[in-house]
């Protein structure tokens, strides 16, 4: 028997010994939010706001059968209520709204898209502008979710997904503890301006100027106080916080109606994702083996008694091991078949609940867009009565 | 020719008796105008109102249509809308202020009466919060002097199983328990959803009669029964 014989098997061994050996650890995240320990000057209260986010649902969703749409643009939703949630519990934040659409009225505004969520592994892009149109965040979130996450006997008003809302809490926070409370009270300015600016153009677009590579805004100068005409903006400002918490009480109804089957979907699913990629895996890998092992039986060559049963041995093992992975797979598409029956299941319940806040969304905002549009034309004639400045044809900043 | 000066008469009075009658119901229109429906509807996609990322407001120019076809709109209705109180009062010489005014106030109430709405349709729907279970459960729990453990595995460890309380109770019941059920009560729980199945589980497990009767109280309570019917089911 030449050293050829005995180290190809022994080499093709080494080489499927770790892969039997290989176990992943997997490690949940668990971050904690940081709190205000203190009341927080004015300043230093920024409002928020944070638009329903994208759901991200691709266009061949055939070909993505474990993307369910109206679940996903339930979460584009949930998820932004929940972190306005989490940014009110810091108590780093003034107020803190989550928007159907743009507005001049925040001081930050949060997007996000869902790229990932199954009740196991979640991940989230989050970007994040002031409203001088500095980015504050550009970053993708990922968090690993535990068993633990969904006990019941876990403080109750933690999502599962917790750990993510907290980091991306604490990344704002970290931020925004850079900044001087001056700069803060600069950022409010930029957007109470830009908001006028909104209204009447011609009057306050000369408050600001706009970097031309930057893209972002910076006082020119400022009005004054006691300025009647900012003071009338002021009241519309305030309600359009009001249409926006109204409609925010649409949301909480999406979120309180839809909290406890969203947390026992992503449960159920969990456990399916987690069998599933298990299976999935051990598919891969006894695949791998068998292929490894047939390999291995074929480059065995001799013509001893040894050599024969060692390439028999390679041989037959490297079968099985095909074919036990072949089972594996199938046994996955039983999880898989699983996973994609709750998912419709409550994908045509969460149907109906967002067609009943898209409704109310739409009729809302719908009417408030009249009203805006009647003073901003009743703003125009009070300045030009008040200053005796005729107007000239407005275009927003 | 007198008659012809008096046909010419009567018919001058005549049609400036419709121009008259024309003209103030046209005033009068413009006066309290709305819309037959209340709020009038959108043109717009539904956005919010203050700006898009190129350009905020809407133009002037969609005012002014706007304004337009409110102005020959002469319906009555209780529910004017604010915008279209504004146009009135302008054409009754109020000043843009005032009118301004009335308008913050005008949608104030009506934003107000959007959250009364709300606020009722929560008081309405059954729909509670994981958070508003988990008090139930507690407020619950300390009424029945300690909390019960109708959970079969709360554990954190990823091998553990997932079982619920309902899921646990819904398995076997003893003699015992199946007598403590009130004879309204369907043994299988049909229509029960996760609160009325978690009372039940209370209910069931509690030893003082008095106060098993309470959580059934709140359960057929929950379940939609009346209180005449609660209180002849459990007096059986």
């Amino acid at each position: 028997m030449s050293i050829k014989n005995i180290i190809t098997p022994t080499f093709f061994i080494c080489l499927i010994l770790p892969l039997l050996s290989f176990s992943e650890t997997i490690k949940y995240d668990k971050v904690k939010l940081k709190r205000a320990e203190i009341e927080l000057i004015e300043d230093r209260l920024l409002d928020v706001g944070i638009f329903i986010f994208d759901p991200n649902i691709p266009e061949d969703i055939e070909d993505n059968p474990l993307v369910f749409p109206e679940i996903r643009k339930a979460e584009a939703r949930y998820i932004p209520y929940h972190l306005k949630n989490t940014l009110e519990e810091s108590g780093f934040w003034g107020g803190v709204w989550v928007l159907p659409d743009n507005t001049k009225a925040m001081d930050l505004n949060v997007s996000g898209r869902i790229i990932k969520s199954n009740g196991y592994d979640v991940s989230i892009k989050i970007g994040v502008w002031d409203i001088s149109g500095k980015q504050w965040l550009d970053k993708a979130y990922k968090a690993r979710v535990g068993q633990s996450s969904y006990s019941k006997r876990r403080d109750l008003t933690q999502d599962p997904y917790q750990s993510l809302f907290n980091e991306i809490a604490n990344d704002l926070q970290k931020i925004k503890s850079i900044y001087l409370s001056k700069e803060l009270k600069r950022i409010s300015e930029i957007g109470d301006l830009r908001f006028a600016s909104d209204l009447i153009p011609s009057v306050f677009n000369d408050y600001l100027v706009q970097d031309n590579k930057t893209n972002i805004y910076k006082i020119s100068r400022l009005p004054a106080d006691d300025d009647p005409i900012m003071q009338r903006i002021g009241d519309v400002k305030e309600r359009e916080l009001l249409l926006l918490d109204t409609l925010n009480e649409y949301y909480a109804q999406l979120y309180r109606e839809i909290s406890i089957p969203y947390e026992e979907w992503r449960k159920s699913n969990r456990q399916n994702a987690i069998n599933y990629e298990e299976l999935k895996r051990s598919a891969r890998k006894r695949q791998i083996l068998g292929a490894v092992a047939i390999l291995g039986g074929i480059m065995v060559d001799g013509d001893s008694n040894a050599s024969g049963y060692a390439q028999q041995g390679l041989m037959i093992g490297g079968i099985q091991a095909v074919q036990s992975g072949f089972a594996k797979s199938s046994e996955a598409k039983i999880y898989k078949e699983s996973m994609k029956e709750g998912g419709d299941s409550f994908d045509s319940e969460a149907e109906g609940l967002l067609i009943e806040v898209e409704g109310q969304t739409l009729r809302l905002t719908g009417n408030a867009q009249e009203m805006f549009l009647e003073w901003k034309r009743l703003l125009k004639q009070i300045y030009t009565e008040e200053t005796g400045i005729n107007l000239k044809e407005d275009s927003a900043q | 020719m007198s008659a012809f000066k008096s046909y010419f008469l009567v018919l001058f009075l005549l049609l400036s008796g419709c121009a008259t009658q024309q003209m103030s119901g046209s005033s009068q229109g413009k006066q309290s105008p709305s819309s037959s429906g209340g709020m009038p509807s959108s043109s717009s996609s539904g956005g919010m109102p203050s700006s898009s990322s190129s350009g905020g407001m809407p133009s002037s120019s969609e005012s002014t249509n706007q304004e337009g076809q409110n102005g020959n709109q002469s319906n009555k209705d209780e529910n004017t809308m604010p915008t279209q109180a504004g146009i009135s009062g302008q054409q009754t010489g109020q000043s843009a202020s005032s009118i301004f005014n009335e308008s913050l106030g005008d949608f104030d109430k009506e934003m107000a009466g959007e959250r009364d709405i709300i606020a009722a349709s929560n008081q309405g729907n059954s729909s509670m919060t994981a958070q508003e279970i988990a008090d139930m459960e507690s407020i619950m729990g300390a009424d029945l002097d300690g909390p019960i453990d109708i959970s079969g595995d709360f554990g954190n460890d990823e091998s553990e199983g997932n079982n619920d309380s309902e899921e646990e109770f819904t398995g076997e019941m003893s003699e015992e328990e199946i007598s403590r059920l009130p004879s309204c009560v369907d043994k299988e729980g049909s229509g029960e959803d996760k609160i009325a199945r978690q009372l039940r589980v209370f209910a069931i497990k509690e030893d003082d009669p008095n106060i098993r009767n309470e959580i059934w109280k709140q359960y057929l309570k929950h379940m939609g029964i009346g209180q005449s019917q609660i209180e002849e089911c459990l007096s059986k």
